[in-house]
């Protein structure tokens, strides 16, 4: 029986059926997503032709591209949790506050003697305890994520204020900031690790089985339940997953701002919900790519340098940065 | 995303991310330069204060009269401290002759600021101080430093407000965040400044209106006999202000900034002063050491803005003249060494 | 009724209440391998109530439940699945934004890798999907499509291979066609024929008596959570079935 054969060059009855490149891209064009994906290069190349044509001693510098690389690092990181939450058709509202309160504990470890890195895995855990929390809520009583994580937002904000008593830490920590400063050759080290943990992720939602009950989960949950996908477990890592980067992410700032700030930090938060939907992933979930938010962190860093290297004024950054990122997602929409 | 466009998208990155190598850097400008050559970034807290914005103003007035160039950024957000410093990386490979910086923490632009020293440029730093340990294991120095003093600012008010109610009196305070800097600083020279007075708190109302509001009306209950309020800030002021109406008082209201919206209110009487502190004069003198150092002059390392206490007795000539400078005029050490 | 090891499935007295309403009052029926087996009945007779017991969705209160003659007990449906029972709802179970092999291999993906560090065997997949799908004569252009471009038709013909890809006995179907038009009803009674040929065990719920009396071997109508009668499909007729289901007829045993 044949149900309606739209391509006659392309059946799959009997294996794969090897295909030219030409025809590939073909294919790959009529692929809903396939656009979805592209805006977002396409944007990032035309804002770095841009500022690169406006200003190409200041903008397009080996200096400047370290500049870009380094801001985009952390919220490449943050970017990559939110991606997972949005992937089950969830949100993570809480990120930036998750990020304070394991900055916090950060600077209560390592003020209490720890060296660097192990101040760094009690943030770290610290940050994994609260996304767990978040996830076993909203798997085991059935609350909405936006909910829960808007409650984890206040939370953890408060939690930080508590246990720092409002006080900022300094950190004073050579090798701590010389991951900031440092890198590989002209690569800094802090995208190194973003650019890692990235490909990590990728590798994790396309190539393991629960990668793939992750887009089940977020792509239709009753049917991913029918077909005995735990989609409670998968709520719970995807929430723990982003709060363990979250946690992570607060050692990074503090080798880049050099204290443990009580203070939460909320464009963070915008910011990665705004390079998801970029990046081509569904906010209704199941559709996921890992490598478009990542260059939509790239795009809107990139952006926010250039409009300050060309010295617009502080006021008109904030519409031209919300223009682009509404035009992108409009564009993303229609495809 | 299909394997084909996957690597397609990652090697488009590249190929954009080399685009941003192509070129090469500058070399800096010497001193002694003309003013209509000279250059200033400036990248201050985020403009969704009054406060900053009035820094702002007395930037861009004081560069368009002396006709030099400034490019005046502030972080996204009043918490971005990340942001901050990614416009501060921004600005500091660029051709500029000076910097002029306020930091959202006393941390969190020093490696930047290390960039800046390293190229040879100078920084002026104003309002809120840069750390001087993180500043100097991120290898940066500041010039010159062009602040108020919180401090001495709460104790003006606390001197002017014993003229008004007498000694021995109780004094409810209300301070900003905890364990903030600034807030601690106007408090405890308030105190100082209306020593043998009974305190009541400091309550931590975060700067807030409202928080402010309900703290003074919680302490209005439990200490009728309050005297007078002292607020670490104006828009704390304003919230304490409605609490002791509605408590049916008439008690005298301090704040500290100098708000205009307090100064009105201070006309109107509802509010009894403000320690004002003149952002708009430590934008202005930013400036100047900027254009004195571009042109090859020295200056002061520290030089504390004015403030004054404005009360009904000087109200109407600070609101005429927007309160941008102090109505009885103020020692600027910068002007004068400026070359025309 | 005796278990007899020549059914494919067969329950004896099975009962389930929720609440105080009694959903199944005792329900024994059976189904042959190679064979179509329909339940009828009108809403609310405790069609969807057996099947979902049988898919192992609910447990039953008391009853029996024989696979080829062995008495089982599963209390979830992953457990009913290892016994070879595969449930097609009328929602499909399939993952619009996924593509045709992820959906055909959606939490039985085959893995390779030693230990822990298994990786999807993305190959192995695809073509094992082209396999199921050829099993069963169904063609559809690319198994590296999404489902969502594909057709009512197309999506059931998906649902029901992954349903008999599997090593399955019984597949329960409930009202595959009933979204479906007149030609793509067609291709899915071909290819449930198919299926029965390759002598699976088809348990089919449908409203459509046509449908009914030309696929189905043997006939259960229920009513009120008891079944009224069961006959051969060939010994009866659309009137006779309206009747049972109405109460009109009281039936036979």
């Amino acid at each position: 029986m044949k149900l309606s054969p739209k391509s006659s060059t392309s059946s799959a009855q009997a294996g794969e059926v090897e295909t030219s490149t030409l025809n590939k891209v073909r294919l790959a064009t009529k692929d809903p997503f396939f656009w979805s994906n592209w805006i977002v290069v396409i944007a990032f190349i035309l804002v770095v032709l841009v500022f690169g044509a406006l200003k190409p001693h200041s903008f397009l510098t080996m200096y400047n591209l370290n500049n870009i690389l380094v801001a985009s690092s952390i919220p490449a990181i943050i970017v990559v949790g939110q991606t997972f939450a949005v992937a089950t058709a969830g949100i993570d509202l809480s990120i930036s506050s998750i990020m304070t309160f394991g900055a916090v504990v950060y600077g209560i470890a390592f003020t209490n003697g720890s060296s660097w890195w192990v101040a760094g895995i009690a943030g770290t855990i610290a940050g994994t305890l609260c996304g767990f929390l978040n996830g076993l809520i909203i798997a085991k009583r059935k609350i909405s994520d936006f909910i829960v994580t808007l409650g984890m937002l206040s939370v953890a904000a408060g939690f930080a204020l508590v246990i720092s008593n409002g006080v900022p830490r300094q950190i004073v920590s050579n090798s701590l900031s010389n991951l900031a400063i440092g890198g590989f050759g002209r690569i800094p080290y802090l995208m190194v690790i973003a650019f890692v943990i990235t490909v990590a992720a990728h590798f994790f939602l396309f190539n393991t089985r629960f990668g793939t009950h992750i887009l089940a989960t977020g792509g239709d949950p009753d049917a991913a339940r029918s077909m005995g996908v735990n989609i409670d477990l998968v709520k719970i890592v995807v929430y723990s997953i982003s709060g363990t980067l979250a946690g992570f992410a607060a050692m990074l700032t503090i080798s880049r701002i050099g204290a443990a700030e009580p203070a939460a930090n909320t464009s963070l938060l915008l910011n990665s919900v705004a390079a998801v939907v970029l990046g081509g992933v569904s906010l209704f979930g199941g559709r996921g790519t890992i490598f478009g938010p990542f260059v939509a962190i790239l795009l809107l860093q990139a952006l926010t340098n250039g409009l300050t290297v060309v010295g617009v004024a502080a006021y008109y950054q904030y519409v031209s940065i919300g223009l682009v990122v509404i035009l992108s997602a409009a564009l993303v929409r229609t495809k | 995303m299909k394997k084909n466009n996957r690597f397609l998208t990652i090697g488009i990155s590249v190929v954009a991310a080399a685009a941003l190598v192509l070129a090469g850097t500058t070399p800096s400008n010497a001193a002694g330069k003309k003013l209509s050559s000279i250059r200033i970034a400036v990248v201050i807290k985020g403009l969704d204060n009054p406060y900053f914005v009035s820094v702002k103003q007395g930037i861009i007035d004081t560069a368009k009269k002396l006709g030099v160039v400034a490019n005046v950024q502030a972080a996204p957000g009043l918490n971005d401290d990340i942001g901050q410093a990614n416009k501060l990386d921004a600005l500091a490979g660029q051709n500029y002759d000076c910097y002029i910086v306020i930091p959202i923490t006393s941390n969190n632009l020093s490696q930047g600021l290390g960039k800046v020293t390293k190229a040879g440029k100078p920084i002026i730093n104003i309002d809120s101080p840069v750390d001087p340990a993180s500043l100097k294991a991120a290898g940066g120095k500041i010039t010159s430093f062009a602040g108020t003093d919180n401090t001495a600012a709460g104790k003006a008010g606390g001197v002017s407000m014993l003229k008004l109610i007498g000694s021995g009196k109780k004094i409810g305070l209300i301070a900003g965040l905890a364990g903030n800097v600034t807030s601690n600083a106007r408090i405890a020279g308030f105190e100082a400044g209306a020593a043998g007075s009974t305190f009541v708190g400091p309550v931590n109302a975060d700067w807030d209106t409202t928080k402010a509001l309900d703290a003074a009306n919680a302490m209005l209950v439990a200490n009728p006999d309050i005297a007078a309020f002292f607020a670490a800030n104006d828009q704390m002021a304003q919230g304490v202000a409605k609490a002791v109406a509605a408590a049916g008082k008439k008690i005298p209201v301090y704040g500290v900034d100098g708000l205009m919206d307090n100064l009105n209110l201070i006309k109107a009487g509802s509010v009894t002063a403000s320690i004002s502190q003149y952002p708009y004069v430590m934008g202005k003198m930013g400036v100047e050491a900027c254009v004195v150092l571009a042109q090859g002059g020295k200056v002061p390392a520290w030089t504390i803005t004015p403030y004054g206490v404005i009360d009904s007795s000087n109200v109407d000539v600070a609101l005429k003249s927007g309160n941008q400078t102090p109505p009885g005029g103020y020692k600027d050490p910068y002007a004068p060494l400026i070359k025309k | 009724m005796t278990n007899n090891p020549e059914y494919a499935i067969e329950v004896i007295d099975i009962q389930k209440s929720f609440g105080s309403v009694a959903a199944l009052r005792g329900v024994s029926l059976f189904a042959k391998p190679g064979e179509v087996t329909a339940i009828v009945g009108d809403n609310g007779a405790g069609k969807s109530t057996l099947i979902k017991c049988i898919a192992g969705v609910y447990t039953a209160d008391a009853g029996e439940i024989h696979i080829a003659g062995k008495k089982v007990h599963f209390t979830t449906p992953e457990e009913s699945r290892e016994f070879g029972i595969e449930t097609v709802y009328q929602t499909l179970g399939l993952i619009e934004d996924l593509t045709i092999w992820q959906n055909l291999f959606l939490n039985r993906e085959k893995m390779k890798g030693i230990g822990p560090f298994k990786i999807l065997n993305k190959k192995a997949m695809r073509l094992e999907s082209a396999q199921m799908l050829k099993n069963l004569d169904v063609y559809i252009p690319s198994i590296k499509g999404r489902v969502r471009g594909l057709s009512g038709g197309q999506r059931q013909a998906v649902a029901i291979c992954r349903a008999a890809g599997w090593g399955s006995k019984v597949v329960i179907m409930d009202e595959p066609t009933a979204a479906l038009g007149v030609r793509e009803t067609a291709k899915v009674e071909d290819l449930i024929s198919r299926m029965k040929e390759q002598g699976l065990a088809i348990l089919l719920i449908s409203h459509n008596f046509d449908q009914v009396l030309r696929l189905a071997d043997q006939v259960w109508v229920m009513r009120q959570g008891n079944v009224m009668a069961g006959m051969r499909a060939k010994d009866t007729s659309g009137d006779e079935l309206v009747a049972l289901i109405t109460g009109a007829s009281a039936g036979k045993k």
